[in-house]
């Protein structure tokens, strides 16, 4: 079973996001914030896949992604970003960063299941 | 005796005569037999299909008829071996010394062999007195002709002279042109026949090609014929593409992952962008604000990475449009079934129409929610009319701060969903969303707002409702004065209970609040809610009560959207599945205690303490956590919703608190939930404003935990 793991500050976009993988057999588990997050890939290095919301209190999406990824966290591990605007800048920042795709809100079940699908290591 | 030796002599004479005529006439007859053999010989060659075995043994018939030899052999000379031609037999060997005797002697006789290459020679042949000459024919092999006999026989034979020889080698030498002419016939019969098989070649693979040349036209012109009907076909195709392009009310155009456009477009997408060009940006043509077109840059952008699923991709390009105050929606469909797809066709409708019809179906439901507000709660009703009223007014102005702005919208927009407005609420969004974005909500937002309430109002005030001049007397009420009266009850005493009239129960407001929060819980994932109201029979005057209705919208829609779990949460933390909102007012002793509380998962007191950390604002103890709690744009939540998230609601309700001269108080744990008691003096005077707005109050407002 793949595990995904969701972050974002609100409880009812993680509900939504986990309930559109859970029918497609994904484990799925959540962090409220990057700080959480974090402890969250610590604890789970066997995540497939990281759902990472951009707008968050604190460090923000694009911000902990860099993070990850100059701390060595998990290589490889695929992220998708979650917004509700996807902004030039912020999306030429995330790729640099490595993000592999950009999900919008409001969240749409079967578009976040089918790029979960596809891009689960 | 003269006489004798003169006839002796004489007779000696005639016998010496008689000798030399012998052997002339021997001589004669043997010149006959040669030239007669000489003339038969071109007879062997006259059968030109002849092998030369046969030629030979032939020739050696003829010489055997024609000669009187024991025996005539003929041999092929090949390199180290005599092999006989005729008589037939085994190959006998041929050294070196005898190849050097034939090269040096080509023709010769032997009448006793005494030399030794004779005599080798003559033991090859098996042969005693012979002649040989060797042929070699032009273009043909060296052959070897001998005729003699063995020494048997030789004994009674004359030794063969000069003249035989010579004899011999002439008719070796006549053999050998005749078998050089046999072999040049042969060489040009052989000649003729392969040029003339090579004719029949040439003439059959010219037949051919003709043939092939043939059925080349024929596949050709059927070629032709066949792409004549395929033009004409696709020329019609064409024509009924080009009829659809013309006659479709939509705007279709194709365009690649760079965002260039296609040469063909439908009618309609010239009329409403213009004739545009071909390979000419797709956004410059339709006019594209920047906003649609980073949308555009940034959806093809993912498509031609090929990464995220193509729907995923086709989500990030814009979907409405506005050009020349005409609205647009748009769609796009992949074309071609491989990753990336090769473009996308852009299908565009006009929607300005359909959108105009839809808002006018939302005005209309909208005042009939009017209506039935009113008739439902009059008084009620026609408080949030007044309080919204003032809203909007001050919204109007242009003097309003960007705090101001946010409580004020929010405020409406709490209230006018209360009542159904939802046309007004969503203008009250869009213009939330827009001073979150811009600074300030746009001067279009905030006009169709006002154009939308003074819709609303005309269509109040057409009906009388702006008749404040009414007052909804109940069956109790009326009961109640008329007992008053009979009992004689003091005039004093009376006129207060008719002056209460004008006032409204707690019930109602309360009611509303109720009513609220079980329609709003759907749209939050809380559908299992269970929603009291206990009050005591407490009236308030609607004027001046009203902003705190409104201001509890928040502290419910808080409630609904923080505080109370989904359900499978709930179940998970050991509670019943159903939410509870409880709502109770009570008069104890001149003061009204009003209670606000829900069984939810409480207040995050870690999440406030670590934005306070983020703002910089002091979080030592529990009073500045709340006090922090309450102040504006402080909200613990991102995720904006039309319903709450932006971080007004609690500094509103602290605000109208203070005017009214309340106290607040919360008590909160994520397994009882989260509780808020507002006390106020009941018939204490309105506590004075707090500056303009109220806002800047929260350090008065006093509460305890």
């Amino acid at each position: 079973v793949k595990k995904i793991l969701v972050v974002d500050d609100s409880l009812s976009v993680r509900t939504e996001v986990a309930e559109a993988l859970k029918p497609e057999g994904f484990d799925v588990i959540h962090a409220a914030n990057a700080r959480e997050a974090f402890a969250c890939l610590t604890q789970h290095p066997d995540v497939s896949l990281v759902v990472l919301d951009v707008n968050m209190p604190g460090m923000n999406g694009i911000e902990a992604l860099e993070h990850l990824r100059r701390e060595g966290v998990v290589p490889g591990l695929p992220v998708v970003m979650l917004t509700t605007e996807a902004e030039r800048s912020l999306v030429d920042q995330a790729k640099k960063a490595g993000a592999k795709g950009w999900l919008l809100k409001p969240v749409k079940p079967h578009l976040i299941s089918s790029t979960v699908i596809k891009l689960a290591r | 005796l003269e006489t004798e030796i003169h006839l002796r002599e004489k007779a000696k004479l005639l016998l010496q005569r008689e000798r030399e005529l012998f052997d002339m006439r021997a001589k004669h007859e043997q010149i006959a037999i040669w030239l007669s053999l000489g003339q038969s010989l071109p007879e062997l060659f006259e059968n030109r299909e002849a092998a030369l075995a046969d030629i030979c043994d032939r020739l050696r018939r003829m010489l055997f008829a024609k000669l009187r030899m024991q025996r005539i052999l003929i041999f092929e000379i090949q390199p180290g071996a005599l092999q006989p031609l005729a008589p037939a037999g085994p190959p006998r060997s041929f050294s070196a010394e005898l190849a050097a005797l034939l090269a040096a002697q080509p023709t010769g006789m032997c009448n006793e062999p005494s030399e030794p290459g004779v005599l080798l020679l003559a033991e090859t042949l098996g042969l005693h007195r012979f002649i040989w000459s060797r042929i070699a024919p032009s273009g043909g092999v060296p052959l070897l002709m001998v005729a003699g006999f063995d020494q048997s026989k030789a004994r009674f034979q004359a030794p063969f002279v000069t003249n035989d020889v010579a004899h011999f080698v002439n008719a070796a030498q006549h053999v050998q042109s005749l078998l050089a002419n046999a072999l040049l016939v042969r060489e040009l019969q052989q000649e003729r026949d392969h040029l003339r098989r090579t004719n029949l070649a040439l003439e059959q693979r010219d037949r051919e090609l003709e043939l092939a040349t043939e059925q080349l036209r024929a596949a050709n012109e059927s070629l032709e014929r066949r792409i004549r009907e395929r033009t004409q076909e696709l020329a019609g195709k064409n024509r009924e593409l080009r009829l659809v392009l013309d006659n479709v009310d939509q705007a279709l155009m194709t365009i690649d992952l760079e965002g260039r456009l296609a040469s063909e477009r439908s009618s309609m997408a010239e009329r409403w962008f213009g004739p545009g060009r071909d390979e000419g940006s797709f956004v410059e043509y339709i006019a594209a604000d920047a906003r649609s077109a980073e949308q555009v840059g940034i959806g093809l952008e993912f498509l031609r990475d090929a990464i995220l699923p193509r729907e995923v991709c086709l989500d990030h390009l814009p979907k409405r449009l506005t050009v020349n105050q005409r609205e647009f929606e748009c769609r796009y469909l992949p074309i071609g079934e491989e990753e990336p797809p090769t473009g996308l066709l852009v299908v565009i409708d006009d929607v300005t129409e359909r959108l105009a019809q839809r808002q006018q179906e939302l005005e209309q439901r909208e005042l009939l929610a009017a209506f039935t507000g009113l008739t439902r709660d009059r008084q009620g009703f026609l408080a949030f009319f007044a309080e919204s009223e003032r809203m909007i007014a001050e919204l109007s102005g242009s003097d309003a701060g960007k705090t101001v702005y946010k409580y004020l919208l929010h405020t409406l927009k709490g209230n006018a969903a209360t009542f159904g407005l939802h046309a007004v609420a969503a203008l009250c969004h869009a213009a939330e969303s827009e001073l979150a974005s811009d600074g300030r909500p746009r001067i279009g937002t905030m006009e169709r707002l006002r154009i939308r309430w003074n819709g609303l109002a005309q269509n109040l005030q057409a009906v009388g409702a702006d008749r404040q001049n009414c007052i909804e007397v109940s069956e109790a009420d009326l009961a109640r004065l008329t007992e008053c009266a009979r009992t004689g009850a003091s005039a004093k005493h009376i006129i207060s209970e008719l002056q209460r009239l004008r006032w409204e129960l707690i019930e109602r407001p309360l009611s509303r609040l109720a009513q609220h929060a079980s329609a709003i819980a759907p749209r939050l994932g809380k559908a299992e809610l269970d929603v009291c109201v206990e009050a005591d029979e407490v009236r308030l005057d609607p004027a001046r009560w009203a902003p705190l209705w409104s201001a509890l919208i928040h502290l419910v829609r808080n409630a609904l959207d923080h505080g109370i779990e989904a359900p499978e949460q709930r179940i998970s933390a050991g509670k019943s599945a159903r939410g509870r909102l409880r709502f109770a007012a009570r008069s104890v002793d001149g003061s009204l205690l009003l209670t606000i509380e829900d069984d939810g998962q409480g207040i995050d007191w870690d999440a406030v303490r670590r934005l306070c950390q983020e703002r910089g604002l002091s979080y030592s103890g529990q009073n500045e956590l709340v006090s922090a709690l309450i102040s504006p744009d402080f909200s613990t939540r991102r995720g904006v919703t039309e319903l709450s998230g932006r971080g007004v609601g609690l500094a509103a309700v602290a605000a109208v608190v203070t005017q009214l001269g309340g106290t607040l108080s919360v008590d909160t744990s994520s397994s009882n939930g989260t509780r808020w008691q507002l006390t106020f003096p009941i018939d204490a005077p309105v506590a004075a404003a707090a500056g303009s707005n109220g806002l800047n109050s929260r350090a008065l407002v006093p509460f305890s935990i």
